[in-house]
């Protein structure tokens, strides 16, 4: 999955949802505690002791700690980007709409390449080099003071970033799955945001430290070559990752397979509109969370007196609170259900918040820390969703299509996100996201109609509602399938069925356009019993 | 029961909505009440025949602008001058005043009796005049003028300037007019002699007076707003060099403006009342792309409505296009009392002091300063441009007000929405109505 699902805090979707289990490098050939007990291992060196595991779970966290850290670098010093680099607001936010722009069709790739051209090991070493390359691009565009060669930088960085976070995924499913995934999805996501934070929080003092001895554009592309460390240790953890997963490979013959998610396009066509309309919520919701906070940092400092370092630090609350929030409201979402009520309670939130920093002095703490909690609803409600309406061998691609659209609503509307700031300054910014929530929430209330009035309401059945209905659902299923076969063996023994009249009635009634019964089934050519048809 | 959260929540978000709507166009409304439209008229050298041989309205180095603007009740005069310290002073008189200028005594320096007059007398006066330029040496790089240690700023008065107007790129009518002054001599004194230098190479410092007899937002960044009581000015300084040798250059150059603000009101008459410095935040940055704020030199308020304002975004651009990535901060510092004894205030070199005469020293005057600048911004040696604008007028500073389009965006925003949920709540409530159940029962 990536970045924005991650950020999404739905470790619901990744585990319970079953996206990930197809991605299942066959780990569960691997009994736990099976034989070979070699006898001179310490239990650290063990592939099979839970020690061993948070070792690896160590590398695996730190694995994604570049991406993250190195991705909100534009925002956490786009004052001094502006001035040291000359832009304007719009060619800042080409930094990270040139992010984006490959992940439209990565997401799609991504997971392939992963599983059939390079191997999870070899290629996540290969994305952490495109990672650390972008990010010493991107720092020499600074130091020689080329934005071209700054955004050349980016859109390396963003090969990388992306696919790595299905890969980070890929490891923890084959390391861990059967057994803490689900708490090493949530440990994931947290480094994440941890990532994001600290670069928040040190790249405004950094940039100042190293100011004291260079100046302008130079400085600039130094501090990224600094940030750029945080890069080369996510390949260091690629690289032990790839030796460790080879050395349990050799010691528990264990397969890799990586029967990843297979992506056809071609199942587009039967995907239902409640799909697409999450898709729509998804995207118009998106759009209004990941540009500002890549224009935050002036918006805090300009409107509200921050200082630099004060509109970082309110800039990264909101990290700050959805790792918090993010596991709670997916715990909440889990045994509750209720889903698209969750999604349009956030949506709604969030424009609240939006409102808040738009139209009073408030402290932007308050706003943003209302928007990261109902950011982490919305993720943790809506991901899993799909997985309600999609079956399961589509998920992958659901998924895919899902953030590919993200990802281009994201490159489109960063940059006019930019463009506006120039020319229409930040309330009309904040106007502009608050009219993308309110798509969203246009979006959402379709959803809730559309699907209680065609699939039952399912999308916003409680838990237990759900169950039931699944448990009906199959009842039925198994049901007609009695009936088929009950069907199918007079007609096969004697070509010329004779018909029941009802049959024959219901057949001249449906020609007509008159209404049949609710409760005909016309698969079964019958009158479905009443607990199936709810 | 989501039927029933649903009309609940649609409800709430239709009524915000509809609230949000009328209310921008009640908004909207406001923008195009009709105001009271006055009438420019403008006379070059008002009162003045013959100068230095030449006819007084065709000398373009001696200009003082007399500018009425007649309304139904009473009428407010625009006086420029740009002969001495570059000078604003405005007044409101009835409509039959005429303005009287003793040209004689107005050129003669420190004459303390008033030589511009009104007749019958101004009901209101005000005036600021453009005294000196600061020009600091920021070594430490701290941009604030009071931070700087005093013995590296020099001050360059203003008077030494030689303006020069632009009559070809002028224009006026009786709704919309602007003049263009530039100045690129400097007279130095050696003592007893004067001489005039350059300003350096491409150096100018220019005034453009712009004025609209109507309401609305100026096209020139920072788009400000006007009124048909005010007037803006745009300053430009470009490469201005005061020193006169290389070696006098600052390294780290800083540029600021030193005014003189005088309301006509005796001080007994004010009850201890001054002027203020006022620093308003509105939420409101659309007109000012990342500027929140506004400042205005605020006048106490006379006969119940005089009053008068120096209005001003704490943003200036450092290229002759103005751009918003080419723009540095404006900072500002808390009034001072200001008199013609001090020799500092230089309040004898404008024509306030031509209009008020020594009487200046018992009137509301006060020194307003001005710097330009941000940290690292590789001081005014960077690009040597400034260009900022300042609006000032009488009556209260314009107010910014959020613009209808943004009304309007969050209208249909939270309308569209709000009329899916209504719409689709009213069809399924009539379609349950309406329809009755008539399943044909068929059974085998």
């Amino acid at each position: 999955m990536a970045r924005i699902l991650d950020d999404g805090g739905d470790t619901d979707v990744l585990t319970g949802g079953g996206s990930t289990d197809t991605r299942d490098y066959g780990e569960s050939s691997v009994e736990t505690r099976s034989g070979g007990q070699g006898g001179c291992w310490f239990s650290c060196c063990d592939p099979r002791s839970s020690l061993h595991r948070f070792i690896v779970l160590l590398f695996m966290c730190f694995l994604g700690f570049g991406s993250y850290f190195c991705y909100d670098n534009p925002g956490a010093l786009q004052d001094n980007f502006m001035k040291d680099m000359d832009i304007t607001t719009a060619q800042f936010t080409y930094l990270y709409s040139f992010y984006s722009w490959p992940n439209v069709v990565l997401c799609f790739v991504g997971g392939f390449l992963l599983d059939s051209v390079f191997g999870i090991r070899l290629g996540t070493v290969i994305f952490c080099i495109f990672l650390v390359i972008g990010q010493i691009v991107f720092a020499l565009g600074g130091i020689f003071d080329m934005f071209w060669l700054m955004l050349l930088g980016r859109f390396i960085f963003g090969i990388g970033g992306e696919s790595l976070a299905v890969a980070q995924n890929a490891y923890a499913v084959s390391w861990f799955k059967g057994k803490e995934l689900n708490m090493v999805f949530g440990l994931q996501l947290s480094f994440a945001r941890v990532g994001s934070t600290v670069n928040f929080n040190l790249m405004e003092p950094l940039y100042k430290w190293m100011n004291t001895s260079y100046k302008g554009h130079t400085c600039t592309g130094i501090v990224l070559m600094i940030a750029g460390a945080t890069c080369i240790l996510s390949l260091f953890c690629a690289a032990a990752l790839a030796i460790f997963d080879f050395r349990a490979e050799k010691i528990l013959k264990k397969q890799t397979l990586g029967s990843g998610e297979k992506i056809r396009l071609s199942d587009v066509r039967y995907f239902p509109v409640s799909f697409w309309l999450m898709c729509g919520s998804c995207v118009a919701y998106y759009v209004a969370i990941f540009p500002f906070i890549g224009l935050g940092k002036v918006f805090f400092i300009r409107k509200f007196d921050f200082t630099p370092e004060g509109a970082n630090a309110v800039n990264s609350i909101l990290y700050i609170v959805s790792a918090v929030a993010s596991p709670l409201f997916g715990l909440l979402v889990d045994r509750t259900g209720r889903n698209v009520f969750y999604v349009f309670i956030s949506i709604l939130v969030t424009i609240g918040a939006h409102g808040i920093l738009a139209f009073t002095f408030l402290n932007p703490y308050v706003g943003m820390c209302i928007m990261g909690l109902s950011y982490s609803m919305l993720a943790s409600a809506l991901w899993p969703m799909v997985a309600l309406v999609i079956p399961e061998h589509q998920l992958g691609t659901a998924y895919g299509i899902m953030q590919a659209v993200q990802n281009f609503g994201l490159a489109v509307i960063t940059s006019v996100a930019g463009e506006i700031v120039d020319t229409g300054g930040y309330l009309l910014l904040e106007v502009f996201f608050i009219a993308w929530l309110c798509l969203s929430l246009a979006c959402t209330v379709l959803l809730w109609l559309h699907d209680s009035s065609h699939s039952a309401g399912l999308l916003n059945m409680s838990i237990d509602d759900r169950d039931r209905w699944e448990h009906d659902k199959m009842l039925a299923e198994s049901l007609e399938r009695d009936e088929l076969y009950r069907v199918a063996i007079p007609t096969t023994s004697a070509t010329t069925a004779i018909k029941s009249d009802f049959l024959t009635r219901n057949r001249y009634l449906s020609r007509i356009g008159a209404p049949l019964p609710s409760s005909y089934d016309p698969t079964i050519g019958r009158l479905l019993h009443r607990p199936m048809i709810r | 029961m989501s039927s029933l959260q649903l009309l609940l929540l649609g409800a709430t978000l239709g009524l915000f909505g509809l609230i949000v709507s009328t209310e921008g166009m009640s908004n909207g409304r406001d923008d195009m009440k009709i105001e009271e439209v006055r009438k420019f008229t403008t006379v070059i050298n008002p009162g003045c025949q013959v100068r230095f041989g030449v006819n007084c309205s065709a000398l373009t180095n001696m200009t003082l602008l007399h500018i009425k603007s007649e309304g139904k009740t009473d009428c407010y005069h625009f006086l420029w001058s740009f002969i001495g310290a570059p000078t604003l002073l405005m007044a409101r008189t009835s409509l039959n005043s005429t303005l009287n200028v003793n040209w004689d005594e107005m050129l003669e320096e420190n004459v303390p009796t008033p030589s511009i007059t009104f007749n019958p007398p101004a009901l209101y006066s005000f005036g600021w005049s453009l005294v000196k330029i600061w020009i600091a040496d920021d070594i430490n790089d701290v941009v604030q003028l009071n931070q700087i240690n005093q013995s590296m700023i020099t001050g360059y008065q203003t008077k030494n300037f030689i303006w020069e107007r632009f009559d070809n790129i002028s224009y006026q009518n009786s709704t919309h007019l602007s003049y263009t002054l530039t100045a690129k001599k400097y007279i130095h004194y050696f003592n007893e002699s004067k001489q005039v230098f350059d300003l350096g190479p491409d150096g100018y410092f220019k005034f453009t007076i712009r004025m609209k007899s109507s309401n609305g937002y100026s096209d020139v960044l920072p788009y400000m707003l006007y009124s048909e009581n005010s007037t803006q000015v745009d300053i430009a300084f470009n490469d201005v060099q005061l020193n006169l040798t290389e070696t006098d250059y600052p390294g780290h150059p800083r540029i600021g403006f030193k005014y003189l603000v005088v309301q006509g009101a005796h001080l007994k008459d004010l009850k201890n009342e001054r002027m203020r410095l006022e620093r308003t935040k509105t939420l409101d940055d659309e007109h000012t792309p990342g500027v929140f704020e506004t400042l205005s030199v605020r006048t106490p308020i006379l006969n119940k409505t005089d009053q008068s304002f120096i209005q001003w975004k704490p943003i200036c651009y450092t290229g002759e296009v103005r751009d918003v990535i080419d723009s540095v901060d404006v900072w500002s510092y808390p009034l001072q009392n200001a008199s013609s004894v001090n020799g500092d205030d230089n309040v004898q070199d404008s024509i306030l002091y031509s209009y008020y005469g020594a009487d200046v020293d018992s009137m509301l005057l006060e020194a307003v300063n001005i710097s330009f600048g941000t940290q690292q911004d590789g001081f005014y040696n960077k690009t040597k441009h400034i260009s900022w604008t300042y609006s000032t007028g009488f009556g209260e500073p314009p107010q910014d007000f959020v613009s209808t389009l943004v009304f309007i965006i969050i209208g249909i925003g939270l309308g569209i929405p709000a009329l899916i949920i209504i719409l689709s709540i009213t069809y399924v409530l009539v379609k349950r109505l309406k329809q009755p159940r008539d399943d044909l029962l068929l059974g085998r």
